[in-house]
């Protein structure tokens, strides 16, 4: 058995050269993905470096268990958005064609290509290729061009991640995405490839995962499969995949109605995850390596169109109930937003703040190019997200660039209207619903206002595997540390004990803070949640009522600061863990600036 | 220790997988048959095949294949030997060989590649004469192609397709003629190439061509 080399591929679009680096020390410390990444920005993006620029970075990253526990592939840039440490995490089998091709510490692409190209991986072919005849092309087009012409030429079916129109004319927020239904989508990942002419990144390997022990591997991973636990769990996810969340939330005050103005309107009756199941669901459709299979697809068809995709939690969040149309509503609208390629949530919480602003006469029909931009009316919608896709008229090209600079566009009356943390919106997960809504987890992340930015799921972000997958693994283990232990033990050869997983836990997620803090993201400024969290209460169908006290939220912020983030009561990392984890090297930048606890 | 054990109601020892090790397959003619619209695409089943046979977790070293497809919605599609009839052995009578180095033996009932007399990756007749393209090579590692046998790895009869054994979803099973309800069995007609069974799904979605699935119509 020999030892597993962590080989990260490095790719610079500006001199079109590539080569393979050896990162096993550092992966060892920091393991993948999100833990690498966080090492590779902080040396190699220069502080306060323009996020479209070429200084920027995008790590394409997978980690040793990519594949074995989910197939999670976990993108770390610069964000765009908010100009802070950003990352986007992608389901399908992008992340099992890397780990294939042995290049298991991922892919990082450097500097800027001159005229529109693509990547082309397979296994140590690197290539970068001309695309400029996919350029301007909608999403679902380019993704099967390249897949169609790459299948011709090697007879082989590979794994693409590419942009739409949103990501080319750089909307702040635009995603990448993979087989219609996997988008990688938070902070603008799209944005920063789009910012680099890269297209797309097709990748094929066919070398087989590097593991240490495959016996080990394989009968640690049979357990799991063959388990009555996974057996469960399998049954939920494949009937609905997760296209369950979002009208259950909207039931209790979760989901945002009327831009987040009310905790429920009868409208959330209108259609829920069971018609639209039934009416429209496909199959089910997994990731590589998980027994769970949690996408359902749809397929809607009528005489003039057809849409397809997925009805997740993210993306139909911001839609639905918050611009006052039904659940199965949304179908069309998600559809055209995969195609366009822009993040669901952020654009969603956009569109309703357009819509509450042009209710309120702050915005004019002609801001919005002419469209009448009311409640409910999904066509003016769908037209006013390809206005935004492609920056036409004033008020669409001020919502392409996110809430922040829209407000120097709308002026400072708009502030009220908004919804947002961070400059993200913040539509889902109804910050002032205290049970279900993620108040404390948006208003003191240091990424933005979204999912899997706080300790809590960082493992996961390291090892780039599934979160939904892990249930299952942590049920069978006993816990979500020790399923990671023993299966990093088996693949990679180490010998790493529980307090080292817990370690690397706590390292990856102060690393990450630090590279915010360092991009001038500080708690102090920054941890607040919109005016309205705390005046507007909302009542959720069965009557409990929700807001937010001021000095309540400091209190509870502070808690979670010291008890869950284990920072200190400002919300900085203490010194004393950043030496202790390794991290002593960023207290000299860090310290001029205040930010460290 | 793992928390996954299964317990015999009879015997009160515990019992590892599904319960199917609980019934053997049965003698006589069968092979794996796919169910399309179950498969997820997880790979599993590869990675099952692929530790049997080589002791290594590779899907590209796998005899079962699972091809990913954008119909535009993404859909897997399982390709594996259907271990067909006499007449209809495309493969066996393609070879150059004579007697044919790829052929159904008859006592143990599936396909066997006699390595010693195939020709290896040069020719590879047989699998460009096979329809669903179920006999497979890997050149990086192999010198000659391998076809499914049931994991019947010493070829003495044992059949026990250890992809059938673990796939999660239940969308692979041993269909045997001892089993099965005609004396005889319907390999020939399942024995498609994995891009026209994607086809004929996709004619589920919408009825346009293979050409203008890549347009849903939003720019009409």
């Amino acid at each position: 058995m020999a030892e597993v080399k962590m080989k990260l591929l490095e790719v610079d679009l500006t001199t079109e050269t590539h080569r393979v680096v050896d990162v096993t020390e550092d992966v060892m410390k920091y393991l993948g993905a999100r833990g690498l990444a966080n090492k590779l920005m902080w040396d190699m993006i220069p502080q306060g470096a323009d996020p479209l620029g070429p200084d920027n970075i995008l790590h394409v990253g997978v980690g040793p268990l990519t594949g074995l526990m989910g197939c999670k592939t976990i993108l770390s840039f610069k964000s765009p958005l908010t100009g802070w440490a950003g990352r986007s995490a992608i389901s399908g089998y992008l992340g099992d064609e890397i780990i294939r091709a042995q290049y298991t510490a991922g892919i990082l692409i450097k500097g800027n290509a001159k005229k529109p190209v693509y990547l082309y991986v397979r296994d140590d072919k690197v290539e970068i290729r001309d695309a400029s005849d996919l350029w301007g092309k909608w999403k679902l087009e380019s993704e099967a061009s390249i897949r169609d012409s790459l299948n011709q030429e090697t007879g082989e079916v590979f794994a693409v991640l590419c942009i739409g129109p949103a990501g080319e004319n750089l909307v702040r927020y635009a995603n990448a995405s993979t087989e219609q239904v996997h988008s990688a989508s938070k902070w603008g990942c799209g944005t920063v490839m789009g910012s680099k002419n890269l297209k797309a990144i097709a990748v094929k390997g066919s070398k087989g995962p590097d593991y240490f022990d495959h016996k080990k591997v394989w009968s640690l991973f049979e357990t799991y499969a063959t388990s009555p636990k996974t057996a469960l769990r399998k049954l939920t996810e494949g009937r609905w995949g997760h296209s369950i969340s979002p009208p259950e939330l909207l039931r209790y005050a979760a989901e945002g109605i009327k831009n987040n103005h009310f905790g429920y309107d009868p409208i959330v009756e209108k259609s829920n995850h069971l018609e639209h199941q039934l009416k429209y669901a496909a199959w089910t459709d997994g990731c590589p390596g998980c027994a769970n299979a949690c996408f359902v697809p749809f397929f809607k068809n009528n005489a003039r169109r057809a849409f397809g995709g997925e009805m997740r939690h993210d993306d139909v969040g911001g839609f639905n109930a918050n611009i006052m149309l039904g659940y199965d509503d949304t179908i069309e609208i998600s559809s055209l937003v995969d195609e366009l390629g822009m993040d669901s949530e952020e654009l969603g919480g956009l569109v309703a703040w357009a819509m509450d602003l042009y209710e309120h006469g702050i915005i004019s029909r002609e801001d919005l190019g002419g469209i009448d931009l009311k409640w409910g009316d999904l066509d003016a919608v769908l037209e006013l997200i390809k206005k935004i896709a492609y920056k036409e008229g004033r008020a669409p090209a001020a919502l392409a660039e996110g809430f922040r600079r829209a407000y120097k566009v709308f002026g400072e009356e708009s502030k009220w209207y908004a919804y947002e943390v961070h400059g993200c919106a913040c539509p889902t997960y109804d910050v002032r619903n205290k049970k279900v809504g993620f108040g404390l987890i948006f208003g003191t992340s240091h990424n933005g206002a979204r999912m899997g930015t706080g300790i809590l799921g960082m493992l996961q972000e390291v090892a780039a595997s599934c979160r939904f997958t892990t249930i299952s693994f942590a049920q069978i283990w006993g816990s979500e540390e020790e399923a990671y232990r023993v299966f990093l033990n088996a693949a990679c050869g180490w010998d790493y004990t529980p307090d080292d997983i817990r370690d690397i836990s706590l390292r990856s997620y102060y690393f990450n803070r630090c590279l915010s803090l360092r991009e001038g993201y500080h708690p102090a400024k920054d941890d607040f949640l919109p005016p309205r969290a705390y005046s507007e209460p909302i009542t959720d169908k069965y009557g409990t009522t929700w807001v937010w006290d001021h000095d309540e939220f400091e209190t509870a912020k502070k808690n979670y600061y010291t008890d869950t983030l284990k920072l200190s009561p400002g919300g900085l990392p203490p010194r004393k863990e950043l030496e202790r984890l390794g991290l002593d090297f960023v207290i000299p930048i860090l310290e001029p600036m205040d930010a460290i606890g | 220790m793992p928390n996954n054990k299964r317990i015999d109601n009879k015997t009160g020892a515990a019992v590892k997988g599904w319960g199917k090790e609980s019934c053997p397959y049965p003698p006589g003619a069968g092979f794996i048959e796919c169910h399309e619209m179950k498969c997820v695409g997880c790979g599993i089943c590869q990675m099952a095949c692929s530790m049997k046979h080589h002791g290594v977790i590779n899907k590209d070293l796998s005899r079962i294949q699972v091809r990913k497809y954008l119909l535009p919605l993404p859909k897997a599609v399982q390709v594996t030997c259907v271990q067909c009839q006499e007449n209809e052995r495309k493969c066996e009578q393609a070879c150059p060989v004579k007697p044919s180095a790829i052929y159904f033996d008859s006592k143990t009932q599936h396909m066997v590649i006699d390595e010693k007399r195939c020709l290896g990756n040069k020719c590879l007749k047989c699998q460009d004469a096979c329809d669903a393209k179920a006999v497979r090579s890997y050149p990086q590692a192999l010198s000659k192609p391998i076809v499914c046998d049931l994991c019947d790895t010493e070829n003495n009869g044992n059949v026990d397709p250890q992809c059938v054994n673990i796939c999660p979803y239940g969308a692979l099973y041993f269909l045997s003629s001892a089993e099965f309800r005609f004396a005889y069995s319907v390999q020939d007609i399942t024995r498609k190439h994995a891009d026209e069974k994607a086809d004929l799904i996709s004619k589920r979605l919408y009825p346009l061509t293979k050409k203008t699935i890549s347009e849903p119509g939003w720019r009409e």
